[in-house]
Order: C-alpha cells, then structure tokens, then sequence
C-alpha cells in the first residue's frame, strides 16, 4: 500500500513537470505573472477599435478537474489570467475586479483559492510595479448563498498595464463556468483551454461571430489524488486514480470590441464564447450515468426532479381546488379561462425567471400567493390536467438570456409556460401578468421557440413561439375642419397582439383613466378630449379601442391665403428607428406589426385643396414588408390611409439597408403637408 | 353546558373581532382615498436616546394597500451596519374587515449587504420583506426595533414622504437625558409638544389625515405642504469619536480633527510636486499644475467604513495606490497645494440637481451633505476644485455643486460659504449653421456648436467616447429627419476651460415637407421645443427651473436660384419671469437667415403661476414649428 501510494505521487510529480512543458508549447508563447516586456507598452488597437479605452493583450482561461477532499468527489479548477493595457481613463474600472461565488444549502460551493494582482507602469525604460495590496481586497457577503470578492487595483494611470490571475474551485460541474472570447474593449489573444477525464462527457455550446479555433485535441493520462476525509473519527482516506483525459485548446485572435445595436435579442448572443453542460459520467465503480445526453433522459431527470416533475403530480389539493372553480362548466375552453384566470389573480409572480419551481409543492405556492414563472405556470399545468385538459410544459430561453442552440441544452432555458391542446387547437398560456390572454406571453419570451415537453412519452418538440398575427395600430379620424383650422370629430383607436397587451399595461400602471390620459396627451400637443371612453379592458380576448371625440388646435400653419398641415396629424413616424451607417446583427422586433391610420377630414366651405401628396407603394424585394401611402379626395372630404406592414417577426442582417430606405420613405412621406387655399 | 360553551364562543368572536378590525378598510375617511393607492393608517416612531452614543428605535406602522399601484408599500426595510443591530421585526397581514390572515417575524426577512452604486464597499446591510398578497385592499403593520451604538444623526419626521399615499396618523417621539441637549427646525404647518419627566426631555409631534399628492411636472416637493421637523443632536459619540454639533463652526472642528495630519505626503511626492512646480511663479498657475496632475494619476474608487465615511484616507496612502473616494482625493489634493505652500480648505457640500442643495445655515447636522470639494480662498478670485472627476476643467465644479451653500473646514472651525452660481450668460449653447439646398430637396450642412459651461457639462461626455459612438450618439440626437453624417469632430480648445465645440458636417435628405409642388422647410432645423407640459387646474406645488442657459441658433440657408421664397413666418420676441424667446428671420441674397435666441432662468416660482409657463412654453412650440412656403420657379 505505501509502495503503491509513493508510485502514485511520483507519476504525479512526473506528470506535472510535463503537463507545465506541453503549456509553453500550446500557447506559442510562456506567459509568467508579472513578466512584462517593454514593448508591451507600445502596442495598440487597430482598425475600428483604434480609438478604443484599453487592450486586452491576453486573455486565458484554463479548466482542469480534481478530487475534493471534503465530499470525495470531482470538482473543477478554473484559472483566468489576465493583461490589460489601459489607454483611456473610461477604461479604469477593469482595475476594479468583482468575482460572484455561489454556495448551494448543502455545502456545495465555489471557493476563490488565488488572486493576484499588478499593476506596471513605464517611466522611460523603467517598468515600476505595484502589486495589490491587503487594504485594497474586500469581500461582500451579498446575501445567504452569494458571495462577491472584490479588488482594486493601484497606480491606474493612462499607459498602465493591469495584470490579474486567479483561481477559483467549484463543486458544480453540471455546466461549467462560459468562457467570453470577446469583451466590450478589442482583444489580441484569447486562449482557453479545458482536461476532460474520461469519466465524463460534456457538450459544447459555441456561438458568436468571430470565429473561435480549435488549436489542438489530444488524450492525456491524468492522475487525481486526495485524502478524502472520513466520517466520524476515522483516518482520512488517501484516494487516487489514473485515467485519460481530453484536453482541448480553443483560440481567437485579434478580437474586435463587442458593441451594442438596437433591434437585437441579448448583446450577448453576439459574443463569442464557449458553454459546457454535462452528457454523462461513466465511472469505473458506478458506471454509465446519463444526464442530458437525449431529450429522453432530459425530461425523465425532470420528471423526478422534485421541484419540476414532483410538483406536476396531482395532488389531492389541487384536485379539490381545479375541481372547485371550473364546477358547472362542461366546456372545455371555459375551464382553461376559469382556470387561468384563477393563477394569473392568485399567485402573483415575484420576477425570478426559473424552470424550476421554488416549492415542493404547489399547495404553498397557492397559500404564499406569489412566486417564480415555473411555480406559476406549472401549477397552470397541473390545475389544467386535473380536469381532463391535455396541458404540457413548454420551456424557452428568453430574449435577455439569449437564444437557445437547439440541441440537447437543458441549462440554457430559464422559462417554462404552459401549453394546451383543446381538439386541435393549440394554445399558449403564461400566467404571470394578469393581462396575459391566450396566446400571449411577456415581450422577453418572444424569442422564436420553445421546447414542448410530453412527459409522459418523454418526447420533446420545439414549436414556434410568435404572436399567431401582426401585431396591429389601427386608427380612424373622422374629422372636421373649422373654417378658423380647429379640426373637431371622433377618434378610434385599436389595438392587437402585443399592442394590445402593451396599452393594457399601460392602463393599469396608471391610477386612472385620467392619468393615463395626461400621459396620452403629453406627446399629442393642443389635443382636448371629451368622453373618452376604453373598450373591452375587462374581455382580454378582444382587442382593446379607444373611442373619443377631439378637438385639436394648433395643427394648422398659415402663409398668405395658404394653409397647410400634416394630414396624419400625431400620428406619423417622426424618425428613421435605423439610423446607423451599418449593421452587424440581425434586425430583431421580437413580432410582426402593422400600423394603419385611415384619416378623413371634412374641409370648411371657403377653402379649396391646391395641392396634396400623391399616393405611393414601397415594399421590401421579397414583399415581407411595405408601406403604402393613399389620398383621395371627394368633394369636400379628403381621404389618407397610410398603411405600415412589417410581416417578419426578425430579419437577417442583409436587410437592414433595405429596411432603413423603407423607413426613410415612411418618414419622408408622413410628412408631406396638404394645402388648403382660402378662397 | 352545551348552551354556555356557545354562548362563550359568541362573546370571543365579538371581543376579537373588536380587538382585531382597527384596521377596517370602511373606517378609512373617504377624503384620504383620493389620488391615493394607499393610506398609512398608523406611522409612529419612538427615538429613545440613552446616552451620547447609544439610542433605540423603535417603530410601528401600518398601511392599507389600495390597489396595485400602491403594493410597493407593502415592502419593509431595516438597514444596518456595525453600529447598529436589529432587535425585532414583525409584520402582519390583515385583510380588508382588518381580520389577520398571515404573519412574519425576523427570520422571514432576507439579508443582503447594501452598497451605493458608486462604492466598491461599504459595510451596510438591510433586511428586507416584500408582502404579496393579491386581494385589495389589504393592510400590513409593521414593527422594528433597532439599536444604536454609535450616534451622529436622530431620525426627521415627515408626515408625508411620498406621492400618491394619504396618513391617517402620524406621531414622533424622541426622548434624550436631561443632560443632553438637541436642536430641531419645524415645519410652519406643526408645533413641538415639549415635556420632562424623571430626568428625561420629550419632544413630541403629531399630524393627522393629510391627505395624498400626485406628482406635478417640474415640482419643487411637498415638504411646504405637509408639516415636518429635522432633529439633530448636539453632543454625540460615533466609533470612538466624540463630538459636538451645535454650530457648523463645531462640526468644522469635529472633522479637522479627524483628518489632523492626514494632509503630510512622503519625500516621493515632495520631490515630485518640486519639481514640477518649480520657476512657476504664478500660484494660480501652481494650481492649475496641481490639479492637472492630481486628475492625470488618481482615479475614484469608493470605499466607506465606519468614521471612514467622514474621515478621508491619509494623502500620503492616496499617493502610494492612485486612488480614493472624493473626501481621499479632496485631502490628496489639499496635501499637494500645501506643499506647494498654498493653503486650501475641504468643502462639505450636497451634490444634488436641484435648487435647494444649501446646507441649513441655522441647523447644523450631519447627514445634508453627500460629497466633498475644495476650495482656494485666498485668491482675488476663489478657486473651487472638484477633485473626484478627472476629466473637470481647472477650477469648475459643475451645475449640481454650483449657487449654494457650503461648509469650508479649516483648523478654526467650520464655516458656511456659497458656491458661484454660472448665469445665463455662462451656460451657452451657441450655434451656426450653413444649409445649402440643391434642386432636389436635399441639403448639405456645416452645423458648428460651441458649448460652455453647464452645457459643456451636459455634452462633454463626448469628448471620450469613441467615434462610433460619438456617431451612434450624434445619429440619435440630431432632431433631423434623415442625417447622413459626412464628417464630425469633437475638440475642447482649452482643456482649463469649460467650453466644447462640435462640428458636424451633414447631408439631410429631403429637407422640405413636399405639398404638391410647394415646399415647406420648418426653419428651427435642430433645436425644437416639442414638450408642453399638462396643465392642470389644481396645482398645488411649486415649480423650478433647474438651469440658467443661453441658446442661439443662426441657420444661414441657401436655396437655389430657381427657388422662390413665398412666405416667412414673422419676427416675434417674448419676454417672460421664466426667460426670453425671440425670432430674426430675412431674406438674404439667396437664401434665408434664421435667428432663434432662448434664455431661461433658474427660478423657483409659487405653483399659481404654472399657466403663464405653460404659455410661454406654448407660444415656443407654436413657433419652432414655422415654415418657409418656397416654391420653384
């Protein structure tokens, strides 16, 4: 037993001396904390980034695993070094370094074991270094399970060089610590590199738009050793083991800065970066384990994960209570309102996003009144099942956490809603906005697709989540215009999809109909309204209008005997939302949409039209998007209709330029003024 | 038997529900309901102060939610630190008959630290609880002890401290040994009720049904509206320091004691500050040397423990890292001027965007300020620094520290002095255009803005962006239709003075609104008043105007000669207590000039006159919406 343990450490030792030699050679280049080299100072961003407020000259990340000696079972090392040379003061606070730690209840836990930290400065050929000192780390303990490490570090100037490394240990292997290629300041070099034992197999998630390279793959041997602590009074016990390990070496070079755009999901789903979530674990003792590998295995951990399979099980309180507020109704689509109504006014949601519920059962969700999106729409799946309605989960990666790859990825989704299938019709359900309708979810779930789970065959299909129509603004002025240019009549107003949803949302932040009036009339200068009146507030399956009679000053200007307005009134599209010379992301509006505005004013006796905008059509080459333009004139009564249509809830970026022309004539056109001549 | 056990039952449910239905919504006064999504029912605090340094409070509070809006309400708080602890909390849920349906204590609240955005650390924590409950109208009480071992401030009343809420009732109590003394400064709207029993002085004030406030654009606050009173201690004991706080010059003491010779830099920094001062002659040159290397090697990073939220770090520590909050960096740069053998003074002042940043020259107390200057005084002309922004020109401080009063400390004392104030002439936005319009419709531009002062201080961020960014900003803010932006730059001719100018070189597409064959060009291109506020029948309080400023816009357009101008609009000048507006507008040879010059005053004035504000602002957006009728020949 001691011969063997002594062998053991040798071949450690022998292995560790190799493992430092391979290094120098995959990275090209031996990097040392605190070796600086004089010309580091000179280098400088190009291109784009030329003007940028720092360079990263470096950045690498290394993951390789180890035996913990409290819990005796693997844990992962993750190192990053970093080099950073700042070049403007907007970039001092990469000086300031914060590190999130999370700690689960049962002593699972990340522990930051190294940090080190220096500054250089250059004073003609002398390199001054200021290395971090005890007064300048902190540690917040944020709340029960988070923990942030804070560092500042000294001597920040313009031309300084910062340098970090550290070294955190994490128990949580099911997906490790991402690692960014890209930053919001231009990179030179960034490596990662990862040792996989054997034992386990691990998805990879790459994504971004610069291009990420695979340098080397190779097997090597890996030994782990640890003296496990025993329970009780017993000796620790001295383990090791021998295996082969992968090690993968991925690289980006010259790195542009990651910029934001509007129009997009995340800014992050731009980035370039690398995830890693388990597959299986195939240990010598214990065997084949699969986690994640198929949707299968998927939805069976989750079937008896107890906060998601374990609060779908039916329950006699549910039962009870499912059974108690659909009583008397047979039909099933007024179940599903009765029932859905009941959740959304019930359980009000406390803004974690998780599909996870918080509770193990869903009877204290219902007795807390509040909680995460999984507690709320689970318990819609369940109350739903419970009176013979064909309900299911549906997971989604929201817009703010970023689009999900497709594949077996059970870590990137952060959102479940509910789904039902009454005869052949589908639904979408999400409870927690009391606005919410059928079909309806919050602007975040919008992100093209979710995961619709069949529990009970274990099967897994992704349907397209998009709002079923055109989200549509529509508004009709009939108007009539005074001979001393008041225009007075009636406006209606209606909205549907999102709009509808929004507007709604709008009405009930407001105290009343009279606050959310002043907030109406504030972009609509001179507008006086007069029994305004909202209909189908209360039915949030029809859309919701405005109906009110107006009188509008000052939309008329006068020049001699000729008077002239835009005939659109408030209404027109003041700007081009597209602005920007160029455009590297998707252009991303989360729905489709229309807006159409039907004017008809009716002109006083002593003037006559002398001129007004002629009718026009402009469209999109493939006709998903247009906007058309008419006006027409009968006797006294003048007739707009301006109709924008865009029929694509998201556009790749060879659109862009097109689109921006499209609303350049949108702007342009909605400006054109009608002119009345005073006879 | 069976009979009396009924009977007993009976007698309990109406004792209970006696003893439990105080908080029945149907005993709220319908007045209190008004613009109200909520109503404090019951807001008492009870300060018992045992020594100079250690106090309890204790509060009880309950508050009926009304409706959705009204829910932030139901969120309680209790902050802490290393002076104080928290002994007790409780809340409990009652629903709209005032029968109790859920309760919390202590251990249902979470704990998390509470940092200021601008810190690195700081060592305060909060235990917070958010109550949901979704049938309204529900009622939550609340109560807190908290216990002090460490004293600077007693806590102020206020009646009313938010929009939308009404109270029923509202009482204060604080109670200090009759050795001890405190000063307070009261609302006109309440009185102190003052009484001694067993050695101990009480003060005590009171208000009830006041009712709710929406919240009115431009509005100065409610505080002259509903009664109040700001306590303060005078003796006091805090991390081992004793203090008194009778007059700003004691409290000056109080802090120049704290930092006694915390202003002495190492031989490294007296070698350094030598030779760069060295043949100057001029002490505001010396200065100006200073403050230029004090914001090229330094950076702001906060970090506030114990008396350190008063007491700045060593000059000397400061000189070693590079770093510090704005009391370190104050006194860093308070050491290098005294080296250089100029004597300055730290400045406590309230950095705040608002006319009433002054500290209350008759009450002295800690707590009115957030932030530290300096300040020269022993020039002709006072020089005042802001060491904390290392981006500032030499010796302006900015719209948020200007036109108020300050605490200077020295060695003697503290004493009140008043920051300058930049007037309309100083905070100028001034601007020339050159349009020149082809056939076509389309234009081309030179558009050259120079920017001083506060609104150099608005724009000057641009400075450090990078070009794309200056582009993406230019793009969005430009109030031009469709900009294609040729060319632009951004340059601070002096960087000791406050002035900024940008020059944008630009093509607009379609500059004229078309009408069949006339062509209207609204002639304010870029610096339109599209915004009227509400006006409303009821106002009730006070409004300001935040900014003193001065913006010209001179737009020289030229049109081709096949144009024809057939309509300018009129020259106007409007004067007003709130500013002055006027329009220039001729033909020139070839095209059409357009002057527009709009001064405002930073002003407070009494809530009846909002309707001549709303005029006038009126009479500009009427204005800025003027067209040319140019026709082609």
């Amino acid at each position: 037993m001691t011969k063997n343990l002594l062998f053991l450490s040798l071949l450690l030792f022998a292995l560790s001396t190799k493992a430092q030699d391979s290094d120098i050679k995959k990275t090209g280049k031996p990097v040392k904390f605190g070796k600086i080299d004089l010309t580091e100072f000179d280098l400088k961003p190009e291109g784009k980034d030329s003007s940028a407020s720092a360079l990263i000259l470096f950045d690498k990340g290394d993951v390789r695993f180890e035996i913990n000696g409290k819990s005796g079972g693997f844990r992962y090392i993750f190192v990053k070094h970093t080099r950073i040379l700042i070049l403007k003061k907007e970039a001092y606070n990469l000086a300031n370094i914060e590190i999130g730690l999370y700690k689960s209840k049962n002593g699972v836990e990340e522990l930051l074991t190294d940090f080190n930290g220096s500054t250089y400065n250059l004073d003609n050929t002398t390199i001054t270094t200021s290395k971090i000192g005890k007064d300048a780390k902190f540690s917040e303990k944020f709340d029960k399970r988070n923990t942030i490490r804070k560092f500042t570090l000294p001597n920040v100037k313009e031309g300084t060089i910062i340098e970090y490394k550290y070294e955190i240990r994490s128990d949580f292997i099911f997906s490790l610590r991402s690692w960014a290629f890209q930053s919001s300041v231009p990179t030179i070099s960034s490596d990662f590199t990862i040792t996989i034992p054997e034992y386990f197999d691990y998805k990879k998630y790459i994504r971004g738009y610069h291009a990420i390279t695979e340098v080397e793959h190779k097997s090597v041997n890996e030994t782990f050793g640890a003296a496990v602590q025993g329970s009780g009074f017993n000796a620790p016990e001295q383990v090791s083991l021998t295996c082969s390990s992968n090690f993968t070496h991925y690289n980006a070079k010259n790195v542009p800065a990651l910029k934001d755009e509007s129009f997009i999901t995340t800014l992050d789903d731009y980035n370039s970066k690398i995830e890693f979530e388990i597959r299986s674990t195939n240990f010598p003792n214990s065997g084949f384990k699969s986690y994640t590998a198929t949707w299968d295995q998927i939805i069976d951990n989750l079937k008896t994960d107890e906060n998601f399979g374990g609060v779908l099980k039916s329950t006699n309180y549910i039962k009870s209570l499912s059974n108690d507020i659909i009583k008397g109704e047979t039909e099933p689509l007024k179940k599903l309102n009765r029932l859905f109504a009941f959740v959304k006014e019930n359980v009000k949601y406390n803004g974690n996003d998780n599909i996870y519920s918080s509770e193990q059962s869903l009877k204290q969700v219902v007795e807390n009144k509040a909680g995460n999106v999984a507690d709320i729409n689970l318990l819609l799946v369940n109350m739903l099942s419970q009176v013979g309605i064909k309900a299911f989960p549906i997971l989604v990666s929201t817009r703010s956490n970023g689009l999900h790859p497709g594949y077996e990825l059970i870590g990137k989704f952060n959102y479940v809603i509910a789904g039902v299938t009454i005869d052949s019709s589908e639904y979408i359900l999400d409870a927690t906005d009391i606005n919410h309708g059928l079909n309806m979810v919050r602007f975040d779930c919008l992100n093209h697709k979710g995961l619709a789970l069949d529990m009970e065959n274990k099967k897994a299909e992704w349907i397209p989540i998009e709002l079923r129509n055109p989200s549509q603004n529509y508004l009709s002025y009939q108007l009539k215009m005074s001979a001393d240019n008041i225009f007075t009549g009636m406006v209606y107003e209606r909205k549907t999809e999102f709009e509808n949803l929004s507007n709604r949302k709008k009405i009930t932040e407001f105290h009343n109909n009279d606050e959310f009036l002043q907030a109406y009339k504030k972009d609509r200068n001179g507008l006086k309204i007069e029994n305004f009146k909202i209909n189908n507030l209360d039915s949030l399956f029809k859309p919701i209008s405005f109906e009110y009679l107006a009188k509008m000053e000052d939309m008329v200007e006068e020049a001699g005997n000729l008077v002239y307005f835009t005939p659109l009134l408030y209404e027109r599209t003041k700007e081009n939302p597209f602005k920007l010379d160029e455009r590297n992301f998707p252009v991303d509006f989360g729905y489709a949409f229309e807006e159409v505005y039907r004017i008809t004013i009716e002109l006083p006796e002593n003037f006559t039209l002398d001129k007004m905008p002629k009718s026009e059509l402009f469209k999109l080459e493939d006709n998903s998007a247009y906007f058309s333009y008419l006006a027409a004139v009968q006797g006294k009564t003048l007739n707009v209709v301006s109709k924008i249509h865009v029929g694509k809830s998201q556009y790749d970026k060879e659109y862009y330029f097109e689109l921006k022309e499209l609303f350049k004539k949108i702007v342009s056109k909605q400006a054109e003024q009608i002119v009345l001549k005073r006879i | 038997m069976k009979k009396s056990i009924l009977i007993f039952l009976f007698f309990c449910v109406i004792v209970f529900a006696k003893a439990q239905n105080k908080y029945e919504i149907a005993k709220i006064n319908p007045q209190l309901l008004v613009n109200a999504d909520a109503v404090v029912r019951l807001d008492d605090i009870n300060f018992e102060v045992k020594s100079t340094g250690k106090a309890t409070e204790k509060l009880h509070y309950a508050v009926t939610i009304l409706n959705k809006n009204g829910d932030h309400f139901s969120s309680f708080y209790s902050a802490y630190d290393k002076f104080s602890s928290v002994v007790q909390l409780k809340v409990i849920v009652y629903n709209k008959m005032g029968v109790k349906i859920k309760d919390f204590n202590k251990n249902d609240f979470s704990d998390k630290s509470l940092i200021s955005d601008y810190s690195i650390f700081e060592e305060n924590r909060l235990k917070s609880l958010k109550i949901y409950e979704t049938n309204y109208p529900y009622t939550v009480e609340f109560f807190s002890v908290v216990d002090y071992n460490g004293i600077l401030t007693y806590p102020a009343w206020n009646s009313l401290g938010y929009y939308n809420v009404a109270v029923e009732n509202s009482t204060y109590q604080i109670s200090i040994p009759s050795n001890q003394t405190l000063r307070y400064q009261e609302s006109p709207l309440t009185k102190v009720k003052e009484e001694t029993i067993d050695n101990r002085k009480f003060y005590s004030w009171q208000a009830q049904n006041v009712k709710a406030f929406k919240l009115e654009p431009l509005s100065v606050g409610i505080s002259r509206l509903v009664p109040w009173a700001k306590l303060a201690p005078n003796e006091f004991e805090y991390d081992n320091s004793k203090g008194n706080l009778k007059t700003w010059d004691l409290m000056g003491k109080w802090i120049s004691e704290l930092n006694q010779e915390g202003d002495i830099l190492n031989p490294a920094s007296v070698l350094k500050i030598k030779n760069l001062t060295e043949g100057v002659t001029s002490t505001r040159k010396k200065i100006e040397l200073l403050y230029s290397y004090m914001q090229n090697n330094t950076r702001y990073v906060s970090v506030q423990l114990g008396i350190g939220g008063f007491k700045p770090i060593l000059a000397s520590k400061v000189a070693e890292v590079n770093y510090g909050d704005c009391k370190a960096l104050s006194n860093y740069m308070k050491a290098l001027l005294k080296q250089a053998g100029i004597h300055s003074e730290l400045v406590v002042i309230k950095n705040e965007d608002s006319l009433n940043g002054s500290l209350i020259e008759g009450f002295p107390s800690i707590g009115q300020a957030n932030h530290m200057i300096l300040c020269v005084p022993e020039l002709k002309d006072t020089v005042w620094l802001e060491c904390t922004n290392q981006q500032m020109p030499f010796g302006f401080i900015g719209g948020s520290n200007s036109n108020r009063n300050v605490l200077l400390i020295s060695q003697n004392g503290g004493k009140i002095a008043r920051t300058p104030l930049y007037s309309v002439s100083d905070n100028t936005q001034n601007r020339i255009c050159d349009v020149t319009i082809n056939t076509d419709g389309n234009a081309v531009a030179k558009i050259v803005t120079d920017y001083t002062y506060e609104q150099f201080e608005n724009n000057y961020a641009q400075l450090f962006k990078e070009p794309k960014e200056q582009r993406d900003f230019l793009l969005e803010s430009l109030q031009i239709a469709n900009p294609e932006i040729t060319s632009f730059t951004y340059s601070q001719p002096d960087k000791a003075k406050p002035k900024l100018i940008e020059e944008i070189h630009l093509k607009v597409n379609n500059l004229f609104a078309n009408g069949g064959d006339k062509l209207f060009l609204t002639l304010n291109m870029m610096n339109k008043r599209n915004y009227v506020p509400e006006l409303s029948e009821t106002r009730l309080t006070d409004f300001a105007l935040t900014m003193n400023y001065t913006d010209v816009d001179h737009i020289n357009y030229k049109l081709p000669a096949d144009f024809k101008v057939e309509f300018l609009p009129k020259d106007m000048n409007l004067k007003s207590d709130f500013g002055e507006y006027s329009l220039k507008i001729s033909l020139t040879d070839g095209g059409i000039s357009y002057i527009r010059t709009q001064k405002m005053y930073r002003k407070e004035y009494p809530a009846k006159r909002f309707q001549e504000l709303v005029d006038f602002y009126k009479s500009i957006y009427k204005a800025d919406k003027q067209k040319a009728v140019i026709t082609k020949i």
